[in-house]
């Protein structure tokens, strides 16, 4: 896969400006109820984890069907601190969600940034079904399929008392990975990714470390999933190894991420807003959500592959 | 003992013929069909469909062949007049491609069949059950088993043997220059994803009186047949033989001996076949008997 197109620099100063009255909107979400609040809660969530998936399709090439395991970790992390050592404070279990998926990360990534292509899609797979099918098992420490249930949660101290309250935790965290993850594809880091990603050759011979990039892209990817795995548990205080470890889930993320573009730094998070609105619309009127979501992505492949973003992107140079 | 032996045999049979559809046209055309399962599970509805017409034991095991001929006519214009369009863009576009007509075909079964699980084990209950050393067997999974034996040698003998095995072989080998030679590639994508599909829904309409159907059964399966695939060595019909044995007796004999982890294990072996040999133990990238 090439996207001769350079992530980095297809956003700038006057299209920054144009973010400013999104920001508004979503800061004034919560004027518009409390379902409203949930669903754009979700989607920023799913915006994270969709964006971090980016980090290795967009900026590195790779395609990961199984990144559900890192929300997974993340949400696990957070789920288990709950139930086998009360913890309720997100300041305790955010951070060791972050600690546990970059562990996770690097230990799967040493496996699979040796591959590429379809063997590391197989990959990421079959290490993700692993830890599913662990997660159904272990019944007296993750739960079972019942999952585990979250009954309150604290921030400093202070219990959270409304989900217009976590909203606004979801959303400073949003904007805090956004900010992070900006900084770092701008980096020459990310430069870098997307040097080996057009071509892997010529980066060799400029005397890139290629395993290693991919496993630094590979980490931050993991990383970022975990944070919004773990906000997601806390926010909906229930999680099962079939709503956040399943290969379902994964498939998810990689939908989000088509449907917005991978080829645009903003685009998984178009992508995720637009999938979680229509699947609640659809599904709330009794249609077959699956049928339209599987139309959806069929029709996207075959006449915008490059995404909601990568079309709007395109116009704007061409016109 | 001998009870677990057939049913893992039965399941080796059964995941041989999906993943074999999968690493033929996978081996042709260079895609991993995430809709392989749907068609098993298409293959299991059409079936079930087949047999309300009455109970008429031929009806019933002719019910299977049926079904795999639907299913690959489906396969066919799936093919035709979807996934030709992406040809050439890559392998991640293919791949997304076969993996939102999951949910397209999810829908439709949900629509055509419904929500709840179906079976019909008339024919097990017709053809009665034979003593094997002492345990009792239906004769239906004896059936089953040898004729997915005899699916797997008339492949064999398709695919080394004749003029049509040369030419997809050919194709699997270098597509350009078997096009060059005046083969219609066209048609032998078609061709494969007909024989691929037929195979899935094959499976899948033998399974009927065995386990029956249930929307969610596509997608294990899908991932079953992937862990064959990568076992046996993508486009190995071999590989997939052996691993499905394999994989068919493991899960067999976890189920009864270590439930816990039994799935467990079975991903272990595909994250170990990977990373040691990606390529599988069989692993030629071409279409080999």
């Amino acid at each position: 896969m090439k996207a001769e197109t350079n992530l980095v620099n297809s956003v700038n100063l006057k299209t920054n400006l144009l973010y400013i009255p999104l920001v508004i909107v979503l800061l004034l979400i919560p004027l518009g109820g409390e379902y409203i609040t949930y669903l754009t809660g979700l989607a920023l969530l799913f915006g994270i984890a969709a964006l971090s998936l980016n980090v290795l399709l967009g900026y590195t090439g790779l395609l990961s069907f199984g990144h559900a395991l890192f929300f997974g970790c993340g949400a696990y992390t957070a789920g288990m601190l709950v139930k086998h050592l009360s913890i309720t404070s997100i300041e305790i279990l955010v951070p060791t969600s972050i600690i546990t998926s970059v562990i996770l990360a690097l230990l799967v990534g040493i496996v699979c940034v040796r591959h590429t292509r379809i063997y590391f899609t197989m990959l990421t797979i079959a290490i993700s079904q692993l830890f599913y099918a662990l997660a159904h098992k272990l019944r007296p420490i993750t739960g079972g399929d019942d999952g585990i249930r979250i009954y309150s949660t604290h921030v400093f101290g202070h219990e959270v008392a409304s989900i217009t309250e976590f909203y606004y935790y979801i959303l400073v965290a949003f904007f805090l990975c956004l900010f992070c993850l900006r900084i770092i594809l701008r980096s020459p880091f990310g430069l870098t990714l997307q040097a080996i990603r057009d071509s892997e050759l010529r980066a060799r011979f400029a005397g890139i470390s290629i395993i290693k990039y991919r496993l630094a892209a590979f980490v931050v990817s993991g990383l970022f999933a975990g944070i919004a795995g773990s906000m997601y548990a806390l926010f909906l205080g229930q999680i099962s190894p079939d709503d956040v470890l399943s290969v379902m889930r994964s498939g998810e993320f990689v939908a989000m991420t088509l449907l917005g573009g991978y080829t645009s730094f903003i685009g998984p998070i178009v992508g995720s807003f637009v999938f979680t609105y229509l699947k609640a619309v659809i599904s709330s009127a009794a249609l077959y959500w699956y049928l339209v979501f599987g139309i959806l992505i069929v029709s996207i492949v075959i006449f915008v592959p490059t995404g909601l973003m990568g079309e709007i992107e395109k116009r704007r140079r061409t016109g | 003992m001998i009870s677990q032996i057939v049913n893992g045999l039965i399941f080796a049979s059964i995941l041989f013929l999906v993943a074999t559809g999968l690493t033929i046209i996978f081996g042709i055309l260079r895609v991993v069909n995430f809709a392989h399962g749907s068609f098993y599970l298409m293959g299991v509805f059409i079936a079930y469909s087949i047999t309300r017409f009455s109970s008429e034991p031929a009806l019933h095991l002719a019910a299977p062949f049926i079904a795999g001929f639907v299913a690959g006519v489906v396969g066919i214009a799936f093919e035709r007049g979807l996934l030709k369009n992406v040809y050439g863009r890559g392998e991640l576009f293919e791949l997304l491609l076969t993996y939102g007509m999951i949910f397209v075909f999810m829908d439709i079964f949900r629509i055509l069949w419904g929500s709840m699980p179906v079976s019909d084990p008339t024919i097990t209950f017709k053809l009665g059950i034979i003593s094997l050393g002492g345990t009792m067997i239906p004769l239906y999974n004896i059936y089953l088993i040898l004729i997915a034996a005899v699916l797997a040698t008339f492949l064999w003998f398709l695919l080394s043997k004749t003029k049509v095995g040369m030419v997809i072989r050919a194709t699997s080998f270098d597509s350009e220059v078997t096009s060059a030679f005046g083969v219609n590639v066209s048609w032998v994508y078609a061709l494969t994803f007909f024989l691929g599909c037929f195979l899935a829904g094959f499976a899948g309409g033998l399974m009927l009186p065995v386990t029956g159907a249930w929307i969610g059964l596509d997608v294990d399966m899908l991932i079953l047949a992937l862990v064959v695939l990568v076992v046996g060595g993508m486009g190995s019909i071999k590989g997939a033989l052996v691993a499905s044995i394999l994989i068919g007796l493991i899960r067999s004999f976890g189920i009864s001996m270590f439930p816990a982890i039994e799935l467990a294990i079975v991903y272990l072996i595909m994250i170990v076949v990977l990373i040691v040999k990606p390529s599988g133990l069989f692993g030629g990238a071409e279409v080999e008997s």
